[in-house]
């Protein structure tokens, strides 16, 4: 650094003075410089798997997969829904899916709002078990219900169904009045025998 | 020839050429005084704006039966008024003044600076009048109602030409680091100010983007950065540069560290553009551009910040509020450095976009840098100006309040986002999402926005502080004669540069390239570069084309390719409208429209976002933060009654909700001219809806009243009769088939919904 000081200069009696870059900040830049080549061609010389899309496929396949691999492919039939609405750790998907999706209409709690009270023992479109979950996935009185089939996986409205079933009786503060009809307490129908 | 004698030559200006060496010069001083009067009056303004609409975020019902002071109308004009009003007038006045003195001379055409301070005063009247009446569909939270946008374009034109003129004519050859970051900033603001808010209104009274879909999306986001770059921050550096030292006695410790800042910046901040844009549905490659342009904005600010600190530190003397300043600037930056780094990366952008944490980064260089220099600049000014030395309380009633305000609140916001995007992205091991409930993120993040709104007061005092302070030195003005044009000694001409230093490898076996690369080390190149003002220009515009060009002319053809997909379906009449009441109503505010590909966001609303979602999006409105919840698939997830009940009391539907009534929407009906309007500008610019919906309402008095219809009215109604169906099965009044919000609600139920059977084709794919 022989000529360090080099360009120094006055203008508008501001002495502009030359120190050097310090050392780190050099590095810094030198360091970045011979990063970012790599990081471009790791991500985009064409390699497969790497777009923004891509892994986000991947990672979400591999959480769905790992998330239901204790239980495989649930089908929404009163014997499952009954079986899963015993089962804490399961209820507990059952209610992430209602708390993101379902509370802005049946409330925090499930007590009704603009969706009816599910907490209480009178249900709309409903006579067994089974059938909150068809309602879940189709819908009902003309999609005043909306239908959920596209939006959820499959598991996830079995999940949430079961959740639902499980409210019944539980009275929560503040529900809306009771609306529809009484169904009996929900059941699986009896194994039938098998046809000779 | 005696020395009057010069100074009336200098004051004639013209070609004298830079061997002639006039004892002083004449400047314009009236032109600074009156961009800072402007100045303090757009501190007023702004600071209650400001204020009252983080208010509003923590108590939406204070604007209820006052639709047009909503949180989503006042959102965007307390963003412009800040910038465009408050920074522009104090950094223009700052520029003004430090052009002519760095140039020696007076600016180019005295006239030129009067008119560019009249169209742009007017021009931000205007924009500000019109959004706070309600008569602007907002693009952006920087952009305005047309008129006003071409006014502020126009306006910066002006003050380049008058810039390049200046220069042009200097009497000092070289041009000192101010001016560097002046020509960058002017020359780059009209551009992309244009580029950005061109609009096409085929059609008067109607204001509808050129640019669609994903085009538009990145833009909006490519003008951010720009207008953050090039408008507040190179001129608020250039202002520091000249400022700092000058109000403090200090010097500039490091040449080369100002050469590197300067084209750092410009090449880095271009290529940053889509910085604020990773994991949305713009090309990777320009995703990944921009993370690296963000991660290298390190190196100039952190450079800008050394030099800071060594203002201060080489200050004679105990520099009071002015060195305070100097100090809190150093640190805003040094700040910034760091988080813009951090932010720019596509591991950490997911948990500083979409939520306050976007807010604060605007604040940081708004309110932050660029507010803090501008204050500093006024400091200086009134000096220079007004010939006055403040009091020591009235610079510390400004100052004061300023400094500890503006860094709460932007720390406030910073923590807000912070909390917004632990709670919004936290997975238990399941791939679970921990808290569901989005009422429950709103509930736990409205405490900081009770901070933020606090804060911002305190800081609105210390601009009060601020504009009292000019207006008291303004009072006081102890002006020597004459006082428009004031008589200053010129600056240090240097007209011989030093040799350009020797090598250590000169003579040695070495190529003559080798030495002459290792002489460039010295930087000496560069004191011969400022002589040549034509090296700066062109080198911006090569940064601007390659960085910005480049990636806009990428993804526009991503756009083209998206319109044509089988999934991008036109609006309805009615959806088009409810769309347009949308962006009237500034929904986009606190509700953005793109589910990135992260898991959390895809459990939380679903289906990740696709370019052609967006391809008749005119403008796109992505949204900058989540207030509350992403709407991209909000279509059919509720009913009719519920979007109704929700406009009209959202918080009864959905208690601890921030958002709003909009009750007058149920109320008002349906404008059909303002329909036909939107469908003749989608017309032209290239959707072929029906021939038959565009013509002119010809019906008869007789005929209204035996219940005619035009064929608009009957297809828009048609679709209306369906929402209010809706409403009625779910419980909801009847009757409901011809309101605002009916549109509004229609187009709700169509995000991320659209029919199977587009109800019109785009033009060019038939």
């Amino acid at each position: 650094m022989a000529n360090h000081g080099w360009n120094r200069f006055e203008v508008d009696g501001i002495a502009v003075e030359d120190a050097p870059m310090p050392g780190w900040w050099r590095r810094l830049f030198v360091m970045l410089l011979i990063l970012c080549p790599f990081y471009f061609l790791y991500f985009h010389a064409g390699a497969p798997g790497r777009t923004e899309v891509e892994r986000y496929e991947r990672i979400s396949f591999e959480l769905t997969k790992q998330r239901f691999a204790e239980i495989g492919e649930l089908q929404p039939d009163a014997a499952t829904l009954i079986e899963y609405s015993a089962k804490p750790n399961w209820l507990k998907v059952g209610k992430m899916v209602f708390k993101t999706h379902c509370v802005s209409c049946h409330g925090r709690n499930g007590e009704g709002g603009v969706g009816p009270n599910l907490t209480d023992d009178a249900y709309k479109h409903v006579r067994s078990i089974e059938d909150i979950a068809r309602v879940i996935a189709e819908g009902a009185n003309n999609n005043a219900m909306p239908a959920w089939k596209d939006k959820l996986m499959p598991n996830e409205i079995v999940l949430v169904a079961a959740y639902v079933a499980s409210l019944r009786g539980t009275n929560a503060a503040g529900g809306k009045a009771a609306e529809g009809s009484v169904p009996p307490p929900w059941s699986a129908p009896e194994p039938q025998a098998p046809s000779p | 020839m005696d020395s009057s004698q010069r100074v009336a030559d200098a004051a004639v200006g013209g070609a004298q050429g830079i061997a002639d060496r006039p004892a002083a010069v004449w400047y314009d001083q009236g032109i600074v005084r009156l961009w800072l009067l402007c100045g303090a009056v757009w501190a007023v303004v702004s600071s209650v704006i400001t204020a009252a609409t983080l208010a509003l975020m923590v108590h939406p019902e204070w604007t209820q039966g006052w639709p047009q002071w909503s949180y989503g109308r006042l959102g965007g004009v307390s963003w412009r008024v800040a910038a465009f009003g408050l920074m522009g007038s104090l950094l223009y006045a700052g520029m003004y003044l430090s052009i002519q003195r760095l140039c020696g001379r007076a600016m180019w055409r005295i006239s030129l600076s009067y008119l560019h301070a009249i169209v742009w005063q007017v021009a931000v009247g205007v924009g500000t009048w019109s959004a706070l009446t309600g008569r602007v569909p907002p693009r952006l939270s920087s952009q305005w109602v047309f008129v006003a946008d071409v006014g502020l374009g126009i306006a910066g034109g002006l003050f380049l030409w008058n810039l390049l003129m200046t220069v042009g004519k200097r009497r000092v050859p070289n041009l000192y680091i101010s001016l560097w970051f002046y020509l960058a900033g002017a020359l780059v603001f009209p551009v992309a100010h244009f580029l950005a808010t061109w609009a096409a209104f085929p059609l008067p009274g109607v204001q509808v983007a050129a640019w669609a879909g994903v085009t538009d999306g990145f833009l909006q986001s490519w003008y951010r950065q720009q207008i953050l770059f090039f408008f507040l921050l190179m001129p608020a550096l250039g202002l520091f540069y000249h400022a700092a030292p000058q109000l403090v006695g200090g010097r500039v410790p490091r040449y080369r560290a100002a050469v590197l800042q300067f084209w750092c910046m410009v090449v880095f901040g271009m290529a940053a553009g889509a910085r604020y844009l990773h994991w949305t549905v713009i090309p990777d490659w320009i995703s990944t551009l921009a993370m690296w342009g963000g991660v290298f904005l390190l190196l100039p600010a952190w450079a800008g910040a050394m030099n800071g600190w060594g203002v201060w530190k080489s200050r004679t003397g105990g520099r009071g509020w002015a060195g305070g300043l100097v100090v809190v600037i150093v640190v805003a930056l040094s700040w910034w450095a760091i988080e813009s780094a951090a932010s720019s990366t596509r591991t950490l952008s997911p948990y500083t976009t979409m939520n306050d944490w976007s807010l604060a980064q605007d604040w940081l260089v708004l309110y932050g840098i660029a507010g803090l220099s501008g204050a500093l600049g006024v400091l200086w000014l009134v000096r220079r100006v007004y010939y006055v030395q403040p009091p020591a309380v009235l610079e510390a009633c400004a100052v004061g309040p300023l400094v500890l305000g503006t860094a709460g609140w932007v720390a406030a916001g910073f923590g807000g986002g912070a909390w917004h995007a632990f709670m919004h992205f936290r997975l238990d091991a399941m791939g679970v999402l921990v808290y569901p409930d989005y009422l429950e993120i709103v509930t736990a993040v409205r405490p900081w926005w009770l901070a933020q709104a606090i804060l911002a007061a305190v800081a609105g005092v210390g601009w009060l502080g601020v504009a009292v302070l000019i207006v008291v030195s303004r009072w006081r003005a102890r002006p020597p004669a004459p006082w428009v044009h004031s008589m200053c000694p010129v600056v240090a001409l240097e007209l011989e540069l030093p040799d350009l230093p020797a090598s250590e490898l000169e003579g040695k076996p070495v190529l003559t390239l080798a030495a002459k690369l290792d002489r460039a080390k010295y930087f000496a190149f560069h004191r011969r570069w400022e002589r040549r003002a034509g090296i700066f220009i062109i080198g911006v515009i090569a940064a601007g084309l390659l960085l910005g060009g480049l990636p806009l002319w990428s993804v526009a053809s991503l756009q083209r390719e998206a319109r044509k997909s089988a999934g991008a379906i036109p609006y309805t009449p009615l959806e088009l409208m409810g769309r347009q009441i949308f962006l009237t109503e500034g929904c986009a505010n606190c509700h953005t429209q793109m589910v990135r590909p992260l898991v959390a966001e895809a459990a939380r609303y679903g289906e990740i976002s696709r370019p052609e979602d967006f391809a008749f999006d005119r403008p796109t409105r992505w949204g900058s933060r989540r207030v509350g919840p992403d709407l991209a698939r909000e279509g059919g997830k509720k009913n009719g009654y519920w979007h109704w009940l929700h406009l009209q009391n959202p918080a009864e539907v959905s208690p601890g909700s921030v958002m709003p009534s909009f009750a007058h929407l149920l109320d008002q009906k349906l404008d059909f001219d303002a329909i036909r309007q939107l469908l003749r500008t989608e017309q032209a610019l290239g959707i072929a809806y029906d021939p038959q919906w565009l013509v002119d309402d010809e019906l008869s008095l007789q005929d209204r009243l035996f219940g005619e219809q035009t064929v608009l009215e009957q297809v828009v109604l048609r679709q209306g009769e369906e929402v209010a169906a809706d409403i009625v099965r779910s419980g909801g009044p009847a009757g409901m088939f011809d309101r605002q919000g009916t549109a509004l609600i229609a187009y709700l139920q169509r995000l991320g919904n659209p029919p199977a059977v587009a109800p019109v084709q785009p033009a060019d794919t038939q």
